[in-house]
């Protein structure tokens, strides 16, 4: 019941503050701890040094058949919807998969969506660090082998969420795979950013 | 006599009912140089009046090809792995992001945005169908 009541509070609050804006996503309200992983440049980067930027975050991982790379498409196509405000925002995509996703691996796979490399990290790094990052987020997770074919070797189960953060490292809003359309996800990024500000 | 003829007409009908495959708007998806796995997708229909059923897929460009479902359980995306997909008679069957998809696991290659991919489908009754698919950034 108090979580009913507290989710309740998040709606009305958030559309308060946006005159009655409907958001398309699910609003929240959680503060994400620092964590540090290591980037596509082999560099260790911490949560805390995107500061002052909107973040989305996606777990997944590059060998991902179907969900991921609809996933990121989105993600490149939000980018591209954002406009002006693309500036303000920059996307974590989060492997769920580290001992298969070197730095290198991410390096090529980010650069596919995003060529400018500027506006999305990827991130890897030790798996029980990867595990307590996406435990924060609820993220699941589960390797599963494929039969008959070691050489393909398995595949990754997990939720494909898509979690807009504040650029005070506040969880706002989560966007579920089946709430995929980029205008949209654009429009309550931008009203997010017209709620809290920019730098 | 009447009865001869309608005995006839069941045999007739018998024999020429048959599925009538029709493959619509094939496409690879393009992913990352790195990424090992794609998938095809497109619309089956069959247009005939009796229902057909893929039960394999081949093609050149990867070690390993099955029909699979992506399924939503309880936020958790997993691939389903199914033996054969029936296509109705007069329906289609749509294969899409999400959805159905013909799984291609361990490419031996990158693809390129735009080159066509050649895939042969195996149906139960209609037998081998050739397609290209071209590959597509969406
Ligand atoms: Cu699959």
């Amino acid at each position: 019941m108090k979580r009913v009541v507290g989710i309740l509070a998040v709606f009305l609050l958030l559309s308060y503050l946006s005159h009655g804006y409907q958001f398309y996503g699910y609003p929240y309200i959680q503060k994400i701890k620092n964590f540090t992983l290591i980037n596509q440049d082999g560099k260790e980067v911490s949560f805390s040094d995107f500061r002052g930027k909107y973040l989305l975050v996606f777990f997944g991982y590059t060998f991902c058949p179907d969900v991921c790379p609809t996933s990121m498409l989105r993600i490149k196509e939000t980018l591209d919807y954002l406009g002006s405000y693309k500036k303000y925002v920059h996307v974590l995509f989060i492997s769920v998969d580290p001992e298969r996703d070197t730095p290198e691996l991410l390096k090529r796979f980010i650069s596919f969506y995003d060529p400018s490399g500027k506006y999305i990290t990827g991130l890897t790094g030790k798996p029980e660090e990867i595990k307590k990052v996406a435990k924060m987020f609820k993220a699941y997770y589960e390797k599963v082998p494929i039969k008959d074919n070691p050489e393909v070797g398995y595949l990754v189960d997990h939720t494909a969420f898509i979690y807009l953060i504040d650029k005070k490292g506040i969880l706002r809003i989560i966007f579920r795979p089946a709430n995929d359309d980029p205008k949209r996800i654009a429009q309550d990024i931008i009203q997010v950013i017209k709620i809290f500000g920019v730098e | 006599m009447g009865k001869i003829f309608t005995v006839l007409l069941v045999i007739v009908g018998f024999v020429y009912a048959k599925p009538e495959i029709v493959i619509e708007d094939p496409w690879v998806r393009a992913v990352p140089p790195t990424a090992k796995n794609t998938a095809l997708f497109m619309v089956i229909k069959n247009v005939g009046d009796d229902p057909d059923t893929l039960i394999g897929v081949k093609t050149d460009i990867s070690k390993m090809v099955s029909i699979h479902k992506t399924v939503n359980q309880n936020g958790v995306m997993k691939m389903v792995h199914v033996d054969k997909l029936t296509i109705p008679p007069n329906s289609k069957v749509e294969l899409k992001p999400g959805g159905f998809h013909i799984m291609i696991m361990g490419l031996k290659r990158g693809l390129k945005i735009g080159e066509n991919v050649k895939f042969t489908l195996i149906f139960e009754k209609s037998g081998r169908i050739i397609l290209e698919a071209p590959v597509k950034m969406k």
